[in-house]
């Protein structure tokens, strides 16, 4: 029983304890890898998909999950640096930024709860539209040279550490103590463990659902800002590709796809794999490209391990 | 309150699908501190009358009186707001199955506490584990931790930790519909040894749909038989033997 408990133990905590063992290993095959300067490279690296992580993250818990993260983020870019180009102020430009992503979300969970589509084909309609809509607002064009102070979460810095890290701490701890504490987070759990369960026992389904997307959307529309502030630009293709990152990281991380299961840590290792993965072919001058045939390695890593661990718990005469 | 007095009263269900009669001008009643056996062949329409009551759709034709005043199900919670909680054979149906036992006794109806001065509300976790304890041990399930998750039980002890959400809620009626199904028969003995006490000790009103007379006969105090959607007898297990009652199931003359 003991024995069971520790493997229990180091399963759910497989991805940080790969990290461990990962950064021990590359400190002495990588060259400059173990240095606090590529620690926070890799940290920077981390912010923007750590950000649109915990929001893809919400949606796998409660059972569904949301396609339409990036185009959320290049649109929320796009609109915000409209904006400040045409003389709004910036609080109201981040406001309408942010209102976008709700905005998104909440078109989501509507088309899925009360049209009844399923969480692919709603975020499939959003992830298209919105990118064509992001694409068609400035027909195609990049925007360049914001003002300084628009890119301060992108590019700014608070005493000795960069706002990205900054953002990235604060948002995880926040949102893990929401799912953890609050009984909004504990329906989010519910609801993805067993949907029937949770509406028979009384918890708004519908209303749950839609949070979550809403929030998915607010979180990736402030991952757009941060990233036209970290490239000084914004660009209707910004993130292409990016919910297949996200929802990798978070299945590394150990979320289950079918929902309830996993928690918001975990998907913060999967986060900082990925992105160590990459710095270290980066510094080995690795091939960029690469990196999804070892992303892919990486997924079927972690679901082998998350089928063990349900063998673990699972109930036998 | 006399404990004679009718709890429920079903008066005149009618339910059709399409060309299908599943309900046939059915009566149907339920006294305080009865425990009511619901039996019948496949297709005679018990659960199609138990899913009424429990507000999974409406009858046709039909009413339905709870404590004498008449009421409506809209859907499912409106049934169990009333206070008419259902348990299903499967358990899957009203478990989460990844979250521990206290969570699931509490789900929907979470306990908090405040925190950071009243501003913000959390959930009282040892409170919420105290109190699944005792409810637990109140009905006599033993459970060796409230913070397990259910996978990581039985199936007797799956439906005994669904039967003491439903008991934490102190429900006016407890469907069951055919509880012991999916059980073992080590673990069929337990189920309906608690549901006998929960009707006994406790004096909650049961409906227990099931085909196995052996059981049926156990535990009820009386027996109503529904065949091709209507009902066709009801009688007491102390007077009755399970022939004349395997006869009305059947119809044979």
């Amino acid at each position: 029983m003991r024995k069971r408990e520790l493997l229990k133990f180091l399963l759910d905590n497989s991805v940080w304890i790969i990290i461990i063992v990962f950064f021990t290993l590359n400190a002495f095959l990588t060259p400059k890898f173990f240095t606090l300067l590529n620690f926070r490279n890799i940290l920077i690296h981390s912010s923007i998909l750590g950000i649109v992580v915990i929001g893809e993250s919400l949606c796998l818990l409660s059972g569904h999950f949301d396609l339409s993260v990036e185009s959320t983020l290049a649109l929320s870019a796009v609109l915000g640096s409209m904006a400040v180009k045409n003389g709004l102020a910036i609080p109201l430009a981040i406001g309408v930024m942010l209102m976008s992503g709700m905005l998104v979300g909440f078109a989501n969970g509507t088309l899925i709860r009360k049209l009844g589509l399923n969480a692919f084909v709603a975020t499939l309609i959003t992830y298209i539209g919105i990118r064509g809509t992001a694409l068609g607002i400035v027909e195609g064009k990049t925007i360049w040279n914001l003002p300084a102070a628009f890119c301060f979460f992108g590019a700014g810095n608070i005493g000795i550490l960069p706002v990205q890290i900054v953002l990235l701490a604060v948002l995880y701890l926040l949102f893990h103590a929401v799912l953890i504490y609050t009984k909004f987070g504990r329906h989010v759990y519910l609801v993805g463990d067993n949907q029937l369960a949770a509406r028979i026992s009384g918890i708004n389904v519908d209303r749950v659902v839609i949070a979550v997307f809403m929030l998915s959307g607010l979180l990736s529309a402030f991952a757009g800002l941060v990233m036209a502030g970290r490239l000084n630009s914004a660009s209707p293709l910004f993130g292409t590709g990016m919910v297949f990152e996200a929802m990798s990281a978070a299945i590394i991380g150990g979320i289950s796809l079918r929902g309830g299961i996993g928690s918001l840590f975990m998907a913060l290792g999967g986060v900082v794999l990925l992105s160590s993965i990459s710095n270290v072919l980066n510094l080995h001058a690795v091939s960029p490209y690469w990196i999804q045939t070892i992303r892919a390695l990486m997924i079927l890593f972690a679901v082998t391990l998350d089928s063990l661990k349900r063998r673990l718990v699972r109930y036998e005469e | 309150m006399k404990s004679d007095e009718v709890l429920l009263k079903m008066e005149g269900i009618c339910k059709s699908f399409g060309e299908v009669r599943a309900l046939e001008n059915v009566h149907f009643t339920l006294s305080h501190h009865e425990i009511v056996g619901l039996v019948g062949g496949n297709g005679a329409g018990k659960s199609t009358l138990i899913k009424i009551l429990a507000g999974v759709f409406p009858p046709d034709r039909g009413k339905i009186y709870l404590e004498g005043k008449e009421v409506h199900f809209k859907s499912p919670r409106d049934a169990y707001e009333q206070g008419i909680y259902t348990v299903h054979q499967k358990m899957e149906e009203i478990l989460a199955p990844h979250h521990d036992v206290a969570a699931n006794i509490f789900m929907g109806e979470e306990i908090t506490k405040p925190f950071f001065g009243g501003l913000l509300r959390v959930l009282a976790r040892r409170e919420m584990e105290k109190e699944a304890e005792s409810v637990l041990s109140r009905v006599g399930i033993t459970i060796d931790s409230v913070r397990r998750p259910i996978v990581s039980y039985s199936g007797g002890q799956r439906q005994a930790v669904a039967l003491a959400k439903a008991l934490r809620k102190k429900p006016k009626i407890l469907v069951l519909d055919e509880p012991t199904a999916a059980l073992g028969v080590k673990e069929k003995f337990q189920v309906l040894h608690l549901i006998k006490r929960l009707g006994k000790e406790e004096g909650i009103p049961i409906i227990i749909v099931s085909h196995n007379l052996e059981e049926v006969f156990e535990i009820v105090d009386r027996i109503v038989v529904l065949r091709n959607g209507q009902m066709v007898g009801e009688c007491s297990p102390s007077l009755a033997t399970k022939e004349q009652v395997v006869q009305m199931i059947v119809g044979g003359e």
